[in-house]
């Protein structure tokens, strides 16, 4: 057990609230931040930092999840659909985490997160053109969510459900290696390749990422790898944080998320090069 | 959205915010008295808590295969089942 002050509780508190801001804004899990923090500031080893990482993922999943699932933003058919092979990335990538130095795995992420980051900037740019109602897709579902911002019934559709299942395996990945909840992934596969509106996109990651992060932190915890006493003050901090993040996703416009997602992807990418180069 | 689909989902939500209340309650338990118990005891309550979130999402799958079940959902159902026999199978691996 590692003996805490009272001022480096009410440091991981504080810190807890701010990656439960940007987590339940954003619908990521907010473990890019959260390793880092706990490795370089409490000298942690970094095993130890990404299961107290899943923890606090989960924390906020559940609890931004919660809300977003009774107002009607997350799609819990997709969710649970791309859960799957989310669930066998995490658990795979955890096995391995816990033999091997994930240096290597880290330099590919990088690059593979750029030409995300790009496209969706791309996207949230240009013009959106009004769905034509009458479009009747064989096998498609169509859905409806409440945007607040618009004020309005939003429609659409979710195109290659397989796609985007097979592709969520990676999320699962980035769980189980890097303690990240995986929304970092996860939301572009959904808005990119799916076509889902970006609000409910990072709603129904919000809903998707405490499985991922389930997956892994059991089997973390059941090895001893959770300082249980560090990671209660982060969760108790981020659970705060998840509830004032919560208008921001409300209040802010869709455009206005996708850019900034686009530009956090970026930094996360140029973060992760300079880790490794 | 019909009256089904409303408790369904309500279902759901009620799951998760459970977990992290239990959570809650016992941290802040564990912190209470922690001057009259043993480390080891306050250690161990501690544990319980962090334990019971990680289930929250398992709990939530569980509640998922109940309202897909009810819903007459078969396919959802079917991915719900996979996703907790996934889960569960992970732990039997690490065991």
């Amino acid at each position: 057990m590692i003996e805490l002050s009272f001022l480096q509780i009410s440091f991981l508190i504080i810190f807890g609230i701010f990656i439960g801001i940007i987590s339940s804004a954003m619908g990521i899990g907010g473990g890019a931040f959260t390793v880092p923090f706990l490795v370089f500031v409490f000298n942690m080893p970094i095993k130890n930092a990404i299961a107290i990482s899943l923890i606090s993922i989960i924390a906020t999943s559940s609890s931004v999840a919660s809300i977003n699932i009774e107002k009607g933003f997350s799609n819990v058919r997709i969710g649970v659909l791309l859960e799957m092979a989310m669930a066998v990335g995490s658990i795979i990538s955890t096995l391995i985490m816990m033999r091997i130095n994930p240096s290597i795995l880290e330099l590919f992420f990088s690059f593979m997160l750029l030409p995300v980051a790009i496209s969706m900037f791309i996207n949230a740019k240009r013009k959106s053109k009004k769905e034509n109602k009458n479009i009747e897709i064989s096998g498609s579902h169509i859905n409806l969510y409440y945007d607040p911002q618009s004020q309005s019934y939003e429609r659409y559709i979710v195109r290659k459900k397989t796609l985007a299942s097979i592709l969520s395996f990676f999320s699962g990945v980035m769980s189980g290696l890097f303690g990240l909840g995986g929304g970092i992934i996860s939301v572009p596969i959904m808005t990119i390749i799916c076509g889902i509106p970006i609000k409910v996109a990072t709603a129904t990651s919000n809903f998707m990422i405490g499985l991922s992060a389930c997956a892994s932190a059991l089997i973390l915890f059941i090895n001893g790898y959770v300082i249980t006493n560090v990671a209660v003050f982060i969760v108790i901090g981020v659970l705060l944080g998840g509830f004032m993040g919560m208008k921001l996703l409300y209040k802010a416009k869709s455009s206005t998320l996708q850019i900034a997602f686009s530009i956090l992807i970026m930094i996360l990418s140029i973060r992760f090069m300079i880790k490794v180069l | 959205m019909s009256f089904n689909e409303k408790k369904f989902l309500s279902i759901i939500s009620k799951t998760l915010r459970f977990g992290v209340m239990i959570f809650i309650i016992l941290v802040f338990f564990a912190y209470a008295i922690k001057q009259f118990i043993s480390i080891e005891s306050y250690l161990l309550l501690n544990n319980i808590a962090i334990f019971c979130l990680i289930i929250t999402p398992i709990l939530r799958i569980m509640m998922l295969i109940y309202g897909f079940y009810k819903m007459k959902e078969y396919l959802n159902l079917l991915y719900s089942v996979i996703v907790f026999v996934i889960i569960i199978s992970g732990i039997i691996i690490k065991f």
